[in-house]
């Protein structure tokens, strides 16, 4: 099965998938289209192109690799928020759905549900090369049966479990005004 | 940094790279190249006292980690879980914060994760239920900072 086959723009896949980078190889050798704007745009300095890959921390290396597939039509990711700290998210969440617009696919690979919440338009699962679940709606209670639930749509479910009518929210300040709401 | 044989560390980092790994040198460091299978085999042979996830644990499901916490315990084995997971925070004894390589805070975990604005500033986040119920705290409709959702959700709902 070819990961660049699957539906939709941003395509979330909760599945295995590996892509080895030597870790001998310079930033710069690395990439060969206009390096300077292209770090630009994934948000590093480009002095990180004298940089070998193993000097560089597990988030700036996903970064460098983002940089190098600009300009691939499907753009495949894997483990994208790996050593991520969270101030890198929303940024990540806005490039993503910029670089979507310029009719680029991105298929994000991933164990990190809650960073695919809000983001992707197709979710699948994969076990052994096969698709064994896809959905669109993150919502969806049955997809948890393969993964785990985010916690902010885990909490909608323990309080509807209680008799609480409150929608489901994927934006954390959304849900505390929805709480502070029904609690006036 | 000292790592004590009778507590269960992590360690947050906004860049977790060969510089932060170099103060673990001392101990057996596992990356996440390793599967689930061969990482609890691991820790039932494991010889030493303490033993360091690099971001490995991200891999797993919660009911996978529960199970590696649960194994851990039995066999006596302590770790650093250097981790980008503010989740996973919760399950540690006690808290780590570098910053562009410098260690930047220490404590007890939950008392760290009161230290909200500081981490926030420094662009770390909050596991999701401290989060929450400390800013429901701010609004009045809560009186203690949760650890768990369930029991939030009761307190919210009772």
């Amino acid at each position: 099965m070819e990961l660049a086959d699957l539906k939709g723009n941003i395509i979330g896949v909760i599945g295995d998938f590996s892509e080895a980078i030597s870790e001998d190889i310079k930033v710069a050798d690395y990439l060969k289209v206009k390096p300077e704007e292209a770090l630009k745009i994934v948000n590093l300095d480009p002095s990180i192109l004298t940089k070998s890959f193993q000097e560089l921390s597990s988030s700036e290396k996903n970064k460098v690799v983002l940089a190098h597939k600009l300009n691939e039509k499907v753009i495949i990711l894997n483990d994208f928020t790996k050593g991520m700290y969270q101030k890198d998210c929303r940024f990540y969440h806005n490039l993503f759905k910029k670089i979507s617009s310029y009719k680029r696919k991105i298929i994000l690979v991933s164990h990190d549900i809650n960073f695919l919440l809000g983001l992707v338009d197709h979710l699948y699962v994969i076990k052994e090369d096969k698709i064994i679940y896809e959905t669109t709606d993150l919502c969806d209670r049955a997809l948890y049966q393969y993964c785990d639930q985010p916690n902010i749509l885990k909490f909608v479910d323990l309080a509807r479990d209680k008799g609480i009518k409150i929608d489901y929210y994927f934006e954390f300040n959304d849900l505390l005004k929805a709480i502070y709401r029904l609690k006036q | 940094m000292e790592i004590k044989n009778d507590l269960n560390y992590a360690v947050i980092a906004n860049r977790i790279d060969q510089k932060l790994l170099n103060n673990f040198l001392d101990y057996t460091i596992i990356d996440d190249k390793i599967n689930y299978a061969d990482l609890t085999e691991m820790i039932y042979l494991f010889p030493s006292k303490t033993i360091v996830f690099n971001d490995c644990l991200r891999q797993f499901t919660n009911k996978e980690k529960d199970q590696i916490w649960q194994l851990l315990n039995k066999r006596q084995v302590n770790y650093v879980n250097i981790t980008s997971n503010m989740e996973e925070v919760l399950k540690s004894d006690y808290l780590y914060v570098f910053y562009d390589d410098k260690l930047a805070m220490e404590g007890p975990t939950l008392d760290l994760l009161k230290e909200e604005k500081i981490l926030k500033r420094l662009g770390f986040g909050l596991p999701f239920t401290v989060d929450l119920s400390t800013q429901l705290k701010l609004y009045g409709l809560l009186s203690d900072t949760e650890t768990d959702l369930e029991m939030l959700v009761n307190k919210l709902w009772n």
